[in-house]
């Protein structure tokens, strides 16, 4: 339920850092093991807001990488503070992990 | 030391009795450890972490955040501002994710101790010698070379006639790797007689007429053991959690302090940063024990993190990113938190907070430090606090700095935490007295960065293992 919707938020953030369509699987691994390492009522309330923050925008149910990117432009602009937090939290672990994969810099 | 060495155990020693447990192989458990192996008594040292052979991780990669750290790095307190705070979670504890840097603990700090809280029979002189020995046996030694950025420090302070102190570390320095707890003092400790058990999670404690019986988590097993002393060295925020668990101590956790940083991102127009450049440790004073302003983590990837609610333009950044450098201001704060069990639940709820005069030191903070770097050749500025209004692009934006720093909007780091069970004679604040033993409570002594009353204003691995060394003596001596 949850791995769905922290994908397509990881495949955005991954397109923005990256400038063009990557593949992101290390980056999806991380971002899910440092959830799964969340301790309990923090790491819950996290996943029912991810569930709940992909129902309201029907983020899975986007067809092609750029709506989802798409989405997430939005979204980090959004002016609900939940959400706003919610993606820069995911946008912050991909960040890290993306520049730990790529070793870019 | 070798993940082969006859005294790392894999599972609890049978019988399931020893002389003294010492919980947590941090700066504490370890020096705790160490002086009581080498002064002959039996000793089993628990730590929660899992053990990792030397230089297995980069210093500040993502493997490491998620192999050493507690909860894989993801710890905050409740409040506004929200502080984000690491702590290492392995054999070594806080030595094994920190820069090893290794400075005295303030007078000032000791003297408000002792008027605050009743602390008595000690001194900075005693302090100071034990902190020799720590130096000695960590091979702690000021860098040779002074990387750019701590140039670039010293230029500013220059310019203002600001007062800067370069501070010893723990490093090898043919290596450049800092030397941890689990490369020096915890082998020593080993080799003296003392045995180590790692993911052992102690989860209560329970009086019993002879000593004390803990329960322990180990590796997912729930176990038992005994023993007649308990030396409770398990970090900042687990031993006051074990002590609350276990229904003993009174006011555990209610003083708890962290050293929140504002972190400041400075471009300049030449080269700062190389790959593998670590953490200088050069700091300017001029304002301690209040703020202290200085050099932090500068890795790409921590610099565009601090970057990243300012519309970090990634391709730029990743061309230029040797221009970049991070740099911190930090607090020693009056505000204080508290660490609240929850029922089911293994982690402790942490609601903390800064007051507005801790509020209005950070801005001045701010302040000072933007003042500073762009006296030291900076181009702009990026402070972590997601208003456009505190980014710095010259001297003039300095005078402008809003007067207030915005509490939702500012993002604040810690990694010095302490006081959640702050010693004295003082029964109306203290938990544990003068030499770290709880009150009214036999056989139980807390000797780890718990115990500072109050934030040390610096980073306290040398305050730690002075004050654990003082205390663990003190013990054989009674």
């Amino acid at each position: 339920m949850i791995e769905k919707p922290v994908y397509a938020i990881v495949e955005a953030n991954v397109g923005l850092i990256a400038d063009a369509a990557v593949d992101c699987h290390a980056e999806y691994d991380f971002v899910l093991g440092q959830l799964r390492a969340m301790p309990g009522i923090f790491g819950f309330a996290l996943k029912a807001v991810t569930v709940l923050f992909a129902l309201l925008t029907g983020l899975t149910c986007c067809r092609d990488r750029a709506s989802r990117q798409r989405l997430i432009a939005r979204l980090n602009n959004t002016r609900w503070p939940v959400l706003r937090d919610l993606a820069a939290f995911y946008q912050s672990l991909t960040v890290l992990a993306h520049y730990q994969e790529t070793g870019d810099v | 030391m070798s993940s082969t060495h006859t005294n790392l155990l894999t599972r609890l020693p049978n019988p399931a009795r020893v002389e003294i447990v010492v919980i947590g192989s941090g700066p504490g458990g370890a020096m705790t450890a160490h002086t009581l192996a080498s002064g002959g008594r039996e000793v089993l040292m628990l730590d929660a972490g899992s053990y990792h052979e030397p230089i297995d991780k980069p210093q500040f990669s993502v493997d490491e955040l998620r192999s050493k750290y507690w909860n894989r790095g993801l710890t905050f307190t409740i409040g506004t501002p929200q502080i984000l705070y690491a702590m290492g979670s392995a054999v070594g504890g806080g030595s094994e994710v920190n820069n090893g840097e290794f400075p005295a603990l303030p007078a000032a700090i000791l003297e408000r101790w002792k008027s605050q809280f009743g602390v008595r029979e000690i001194s900075i002189d005693e302090l100071d010698s034990h902190r020799e020995f720590c130096l000695h046996k960590l091979a702690a030694a000021y860098e040779v070379d002074e990387p750019p950025p701590a140039a670039r420090l010293r230029q500013g302070a220059a310019a203002l006639g600001w007062n800067v102190e370069a501070v010893p570390r723990c490093f090898n320095q043919e290596s450049g790797q800092a030397m941890s707890l689990s490369k020096t003092l915890i082998p020593e400790a080993l080799d003296a007689g003392c045995r180590l058990l790692p993911q052992a999670r102690v989860e209560r404690l329970r009086r019993r007429k002879a000593g004390w019986q803990l329960q322990i988590d180990v590796r997912g097993q729930r176990r038992t053991m005994s023993c007649q002393t308990v030396f409770l060295c398990a970090g900042a925020v687990q031993s006051p959690l074990i002590l609350l668990r276990s229904r003993l101590g009174q006011r555990v956790g209610r003083l708890f302090q962290c050293q929140p940083m504002i972190k400041v991102t400075a471009r300049f127009t030449q080269k700062v940063n190389s790959r593998g450049m670590g953490i200088p440790s050069l700091q300017v004073n001029q304002f301690a024990p209040d703020l202290t302003l200085g050099c932090s983590v500068s890795t790409p990837a921590y610099m565009a993190l601090n970057l990243l609610p300012h519309g970090l333009q990634h391709a730029r950044f990743k061309s230029e990113w040797e221009q970049y450098a991070n740099f911190y201001v930090m607090l020693a704060p009056e505000g204080v938190g508290r660490i609240t069990p929850l029922p089911f639940i293994r982690e402790p709820l942490l609601p903390y907070r800064l007051t507005d005069a801790d509020l209005a030191k950070l801005r001045d903070g701010l302040q000072k430090l933007s003042q500073l770097l762009m006296h030291a050749g900076a181009e702009r500025l990026v402070p972590s606090v997601a208003d456009e209004r505190f980014v710095v692009a010259d001297m003039s934006d300095v005078a402008r700095l809003p007067n207030r720093l915005p509490r939702k909007t500012t993002q604040l780091t810690a990694v010095h935490l302490s006081s959640g069970c702050p010693m004295g004679e003082n029964r109306q604040r203290a938990v544990v007295d003068s030499f770290g033993r709880v009150f009214d409570t036999d056989g139980l002594i807390v000797n780890d960065c718990s115990i500072m009353c109050t934030a040390p204003s610096v980073n306290p691995q040398a305050t730690i293992m002075a004050l654990a060394r003082r205390n663990a003596e003190h013990f054989l001596g009674s």
